[in-house]
């Protein structure tokens, strides 16, 4: 047993930082604010070490509103990895069109605070607050370039089209309160499912605002507009950091809230996987714009995350439940770090701020920048799914969570569709390798900051490829302590 | 509300809106709630928002919304939505839901401090995310650059 501060001792050390960068940003000279990324990734590799002081801890804090298990220092942890990566890959581009770091590193500070309290809710108060906690700086890095007209649009959908969930998933609260008496995750469960019409709107209601923000289809039409307006490196954060957080909404909720009841909403999460993982393929298809592509792409793998919490519903054999949960975490972790990387190059070579980082910018990379373009090849296949890199580990761990849960029909539609996925990624791959490049090549950003992150994040999704035994038995831990 | 042109007379409809809610508090045994929705929403959200409009609209303020495209699909949803939760009222057994409970002023606060004291504290740390963001959005790019 541990006291209730040491156990928020993640959050608190967080919420320091925070403070802190907002502080030191104030009596820090013009020329001297590169210091704020440094400060800022230590600051937050100390975090990530105060997250292993509550492993194992595995208990219900604060009157019943925080629980701190195995699966939310798992989220922690890669909040941190997450938030490292983003901290690491903006302030060059920032640079570029004379954007303010420290009010960067504060607000991305917040989101990440936000993403903490989420992992942690077991109730349904704090996983509102914390949710708002999350989306709320997020909208802010969305329209974070106040000059562009793009960046203005994109945070404006997406403060708006937010809000507008964030009231549906409130109202569903309500309902839930009302029927049941009660806000925790650990009680609603079968009072929800008993509760008749009522209880089947308030979960309707659940479902579509935690789904809203993973950006599931038909949820999504915020989602190319947002990711595609934003600062580019940020868009990056935008599509993994609140993604993970919506996640870990959506696990908190259903595996913990509802879990019991899986065999009730299998059907609704089955469906939404699918739907999401074809939709947001077929239009990804269509993009020239990489950027765009990428931001559909994020929806595609909404969809393959989602076929795990369904995998999650269907199975009755505990062991394999877990299953399912495992590879959300696994894949939540894994797509991450390849999908913030991989914008990340796209904002490397918007270096003139006019180029919009169309697919014709990657034509003919492959001589200008070769080390760039095997670092972006890496990102593509391991997004596609081809080994050695954890994207195909991670989409191998959703297939057979599936398979073991007996639901063989929504593997097929994965493989399918990963198939698909595959021909707009392998794209930029041929355009990069096999095209000449343009008359008047985009300017490289090469930045040493930004090169190490890559070179980090492109080691990471290797090493894990190759190794991946440390990982997986970390999620299997983790995941553990859900059940 | 919603279909008014004018958006001062979209303005004040919202402040009826609010009052009824605070009534409606009030008539649920939660008079402390109504007082806060009265001081609150009533009394400095309504008031704050006729000021952003008198200061963000230069001269006519009566500028077509652009969902008036969309009335009648929106019309039709709304339908639908008010059907679906008329049914589930109405076919749910709500227990002891209808019961009115009141709860004392002491009670409460003691509770916010006590139980309630996390999300209370993390509550904070969003208000001051948000006081920050607005500062950035509204300061002149110059400033920015300044900062920076």
């Amino acid at each position: 047993m541990v006291d209730d501060l040491s156990a928020i001792l993640p959050e608190l050390a967080l919420t320091a930082l925070v403070l802190a960068v907002l502080t030191i940003d104030l009596f820090l000279r013009r020329e001297d604010k590169w210091l704020l990324t440094p400060i800022t990734v230590i600051g937050l590799g100390f975090v990530g070490y105060t997250c292993w002081t509550v492993w194992g801890v595995n208990q219900t804090v604060f009157a019943g509103f925080y629980r701190v298990d195995d699966l939310s220092v798992f989220f922690k942890v890669a909040t941190v990895v997450i938030g490292i990566l983003a901290a690491l890959f903006a302030p060059s581009y920032l640079a570029q069109r004379k954007l303010p770091l420290g009010e960067f590193n504060v607000i991305l500070l917040f989101s990440l605070s936000g993403m903490f309290v989420l992992a942690s809710s077991s109730d349904l108060i704090t996983l509102f607050i914390g949710l708002e906690l999350m989306v709320m700086p997020a909208y802010l890095l969305a329209g974070f370039h106040k000059t562009d007209r793009y960046s203005n649009e994109g945070g404006l959908k997406y403060f708006l089209l937010g809000s507008f969930a964030s009231a549906i998933l409130l109202f569903g609260i309500s309902w839930t309160y009302g029927l049941t008496h009660s806000t925790r995750l650990s009680e609603i469960g079968g009072l929800l499912t008993d509760g008749g019409a009522a209880g089947l709107i308030a979960i309707a209601m659940l479902t579509v605002g935690s789904t809203f923000k993973a950006a599931a289809v038909p949820f999504h039409y915020w989602t190319p507009d947002a990711y595609q307006g934003a600062p580019t490196p940020l868009t990056g954060f935008l599509s993994v950091g609140p993604k993970l957080g919506a996640f870990a909404l959506l696990v908190r909720v259903f595996g913990d809230g509802l879990g019991l009841s899986g065999a009730d909403w299998y059907g609704v999460m089955a469906v939404l996987a699918v739907l999401t993982m074809t939709g947001g393929n077929i239009v990804a298809l269509a993009q020239t714009n990489v950027k765009r592509m990428l931001a559909y792409s994020s929806i595609a793998h909404t969809g393959y995350i989602l076929a795990g919490l369904a995998a999650f519903a269907h199975a009755t054999d505990p062991g394999v439940r877990t299953q399912g949960i495992e590879a959300i975490l696994f894949y939540v972790l894994g797509y991450g770090v390849m999908n913030i990387a991989a914008f990340s190059v796209v904002g490397m070579l918007q270096r003139d701020p006019r180029r919009f980082g169309g697919l014709s910018a990657f034509a003919g990379l492959a001589g200008r920048a070769p080390v760039l373009a095997a670092a972006m090849a890496v990102l593509l296949l391991s997004l596609t799914g081809i080994p050695p890199t954890v994207g195909f580990f991670a989409k191998l761990y959703v297939l057979v969570a599936t398979v073991d849960a007996g639901v063989a029909w929504l593997a097929v539609a994965i493989a399918l569709n990963a198939a698909l996925a595959a021909f707009y990624y392998l794209r930029v791959i041929v355009y990069m390798y096999m095209r000449e490049p343009e008359a008047d090549p985009a300017p490289i950003d090469r930045s040493p900051l930004t090169a190490f992150a890559l070179a980090l994040s492109v080691a990471g999704i290797l090493l894990l490829g190759l190794f991946p035994d440390p990982i997986i038995s970390f999620v299997r831990a983790s995941a553990a302590g859900l059940l | 509300m919603v279909t008014l042109r004018n958006i001062i007379h979209s303005a004040v409809a919202m402040m009826v809106c609010f009052g009824s809610l605070a009534g409606m508090y009030a008539l649920l045994g939660a008079p402390i709630v109504a007082a806060a929705q009265v001081l609150i929403y009533l009394g400095a959200i309504s008031v704050l928002i006729l000021f952003a409009i008198m200061l963000t609209q230069a001269g006519d303020a009566n500028l077509p919304s652009p969902f008036h495209r969309q009335v009648w699909a929106a019309a039709l949803v709304a339908l639908v939505v008010v059907g679906l939760i008329g049914w589930a009222v109405t076919a749910t057994d709500w227990g002891n839901a209808t019961v009115v409970v009141g709860i004392a002023l002491d009670a409460m606060a003691e509770a916010l401090f006590t139980d309630y004291a996390l999300p209370f504290e993390i509550l904070s740390l969003l208000l001051l995310a948000a006081i920050i963001g607005a500062i950035y959005l509204a300061r002149r790019p110059e400033d920015d650059e300044r900062a920076n």
